[in-house]
């Protein structure tokens, strides 16, 4: 292995042509035509060029090289298991870690390679804007300056690298010409050595990295830069990832959040009617309070009664308008401890409307203390009101005698809850029974068939399942699974969920 | 005065409101509930949701009238929809309120379940 200095600007294989006057005409039309190429290839035709100057031109850097050689032998076998760690690790990580984990091991490349600051840049969207999501500083050294944008300071530079092409230079002289913006940014704030190169996800350019060290320049050995690459590329996959799945999550609550308007559009008649209780509690309190006031107060204990009923009711009709418009809303998921009980009786009282209109009787079984469940309240209440309003349909259609639907809690299995709804209507048929949870499977007349495929996506991302089973005596109950929250005393492990609900074998 | 509402909100209110109007009113949510206690005969009228659990305040009505009571019935509902609206015309109350209404309406209606009341008694 030999090891060659790199102490002049890396530009990949336009390093050679880079004569005064010819540069900058060649620098663009050659970038130009750059983008096609793999990037593996790129990085290394840069690389080769770079050797087959270092090892005609300049004899005296590989004097000083051998001399530096040992140093860097050891410093590379030490990166190059840094780096197997970091795939290892960035394997392991989630969309939830992946970013901690990344901002972690830049700090370990940087101390790997004594440097002192390293930054990845995303780009969100091909074509969209590139910023500064990840850095790493060594103690005591500069941040970015505030506002900093690299599109901005250096927008040539940054273009250039987005096409796939790496800068690396071991002291700020040796900047060229064509990289202006780069230079004038590093003489007043940046690093004396520095390698920023592209970050690859497949063939795609989606970000960058940049590596530098601020107390004095450094050497950058071609095996060096072809691990950091490594590097930089593992960092790229992992932050494809990221952003493939953070895709996936808002389609996903755009979808249940079209499904919850639509839901709630059905049942605007009933949220109306809903509102008007308060509102008609309200005016006829109201209405006595002006009575006793027109005939001079003569029960001024009764006027106080009808006046704190009044604040009462009002208080009722803001509560429920607050849910309703919480229902319509599309904010981001945010999973708290919850009650599921007040969550199921919560959503019980907002459809009781509903039901009595329909002369269905709605039951509720929830066990005195039952354990916290870790979900967004949201998109739980949209699971339990889609899981009823499908009863109420299953009932309409079947128009049993005693029309019910039960709303049950079982107590805590195995650190799992299970919430059933349980109809006494007309059943489901065979026919659609093994797709219920499909999109566009629907038994209903009106409706997209949108409500049980958002149902089970919601309750599988929040760690639990949903099935149906039909009822001996007519009808159908859809069960779903929420693990229970952990208590940080209680240490014991929780089994996988369909060895603790036999009924669970149908997913 | 008898209020039947499954709704506690209204229940109260239509109590508060009526006593300050000078009547003694005694609470039921269910229909089942009023049938089962016997104490229709004394008094002025019912002022009867039409939604409830179980028997509606229509067929409340309907079962009334069927058995030749002399209870006039106030039906009231929060929908005003055509079927709800033909469903309380049909049950022929002795007057009907949508919800919210003011309390001149339902001054209105208790005044024409008492001359009811009265023709009966005579």
């Amino acid at each position: 292995m030999t090891l060659l200095p790199v102490n002049q600007v890396l530009i990949n294989r336009f390093t050679s042509l880079a004569t005064p006057g010819f540069f900058r005409y060649k620098f663009w039309a050659s970038a130009a035509g750059s983008s096609q190429e793999t990037p593996s290839s790129q990085h290394l035709i840069g690389v080769q060029n770079l050797k087959r100057r270092a090892t005609s031109q300049t004899a005296l850097s590989i004097r000083n090289a051998a001399a530096k050689s040992a140093r860097g032998g050891r410093e590379l076998v030490r990166f190059a298991s840094v780096v197997a760690e970091l795939s290892a690790a960035m394997t392991q990580a989630t969309a939830h870690t992946v970013d901690g984990e990344i901002a972690n091991w830049l700090g370990r490349i940087c101390e790997a390679l004594d440097l002192d600051r390293s930054a990845i840049y995303e780009r969100d969207v091909p074509g969209g804007p590139v910023r500064t999501s990840h850095i790493w500083l060594r103690k005591d050294f500069p941040p970015f300056p505030p506002g900093f944008d690299p599109e901005k300071v250096a927008s040539k530079t940054t273009e250039w690298i987005m096409r796939g092409n790496s800068l690396v230079f071991s002291r700020i002289s040796e900047i060229p010409p064509a990289f202006e913006d780069a230079k004038r940014f590093v003489e007043r704030y940046g690093p004396k050595a520095s390698a920023i190169m592209p970050m690859w996800a497949g063939n795609n350019v989606i970000g960058a990295a940049s590596f530098g060290r601020f107390r004095s320049s450094r050497e950058w050995s071609p095996q060096l830069l072809e691990h950091l690459a490594l590097a930089v590329r593992i960092f790229g996959g992992a932050i494809e990832r990221k952003q493939a799945e953070a895709a996936i999550r808002t389609a996903r609550s755009e979808l249940a959040l079209a499904q919850r308007r639509s839901m709630m559009g059905e049942l605007v008649a009933s949220l109306a009617h809903e509102l008007n209780q308060p509102l008609g509690a309200i005016l006829s309190n109201l209405g006595g309070i002006a009575r006793l006031l027109s005939q001079g107060n003569p029960e001024p204990s009764l006027a106080a009664k009808a006046l704190s009923n009044a604040m009462e009711d009002t208080k009722r009709a803001g509560e429920i308008v607050r849910r309703v418009r919480a229902m319509f809303k599309g904010d981001e998921t945010q999973k708290i401890a919850l009650d599921i009980g007040a969550l199921v009786s919560d959503i019980a009282r907002l459809i009781a409307n509903e039901a009595s209109h329909r002369q269905i009787a709605i039951r509720i079984e929830i066990p005195r203390s039952l354990p916290r469940i870790i979900g967004d309240r949201i998109l739980l209440q949209q699971c339990v009101l889609n899981l009823l309003l499908n009863a109420f349909e299953s009932i309409i259609n079947a128009a049993p005698q005693h029309p019910t639907v039960t709303i049950a809690i079982a107590p805590e299995h195995l650190g799992w809850l299970a919430i059933s709804v349980r109809d006494n209507g007309a059943g489901i048929h065979e026919s659609v029974a093994g797709r219920l949870f499909e999109a566009f499977v629907t038994t209903k007349s009106k409706g997209m068939g949108l409500g049980l495929l958002v149902t089970r996506s919601i309750i599988e991302e929040h760690g639990g399942k949903i099935w149906s089973t039909p009822n001996p005596e007519g009808g159908t109950t859809f069960t779903f699974t929420l693990p229970a929250e952990r208590k940080r005393t209680r240490r014991e492990s929780i089994k996988p969920l369909l060895n603790s609900f036999p009924a669970a074998t149908g997913f | 005065m008898i209020v039947l509402d499954d709704d506690l909100f209204i229940c109260r209110a239509l109590k508060t409101q009526l006593e300050i109007l000078g009547f003694d009113v005694v609470v039921f949510h269910t229909a089942e509930r009023l049938l089962a206690s016997k104490i229709t005969s004394p008094n002025i009228c019912v002022l009867a949701d039409v939604y409830l659990p179980g028997m509606s305040g229509v067929e409340l009505c309907r079962r009334l009238a069927a058995e030749g009571s002399s209870l006039p019935i106030i039906l009231m509902s929060g929908r005003d929809d055509d079927e709800t609206a033909r469903s309380m015309r049909d049950a022929k109350p002795i007057a009907r309120l949508f919800k919210p209404f003011e309390q001149i309406e339902l001054l209105r209606a208790v005044k024409k379940a008492i001359a009811k009341k009265s023709r009966h008694a005579q």
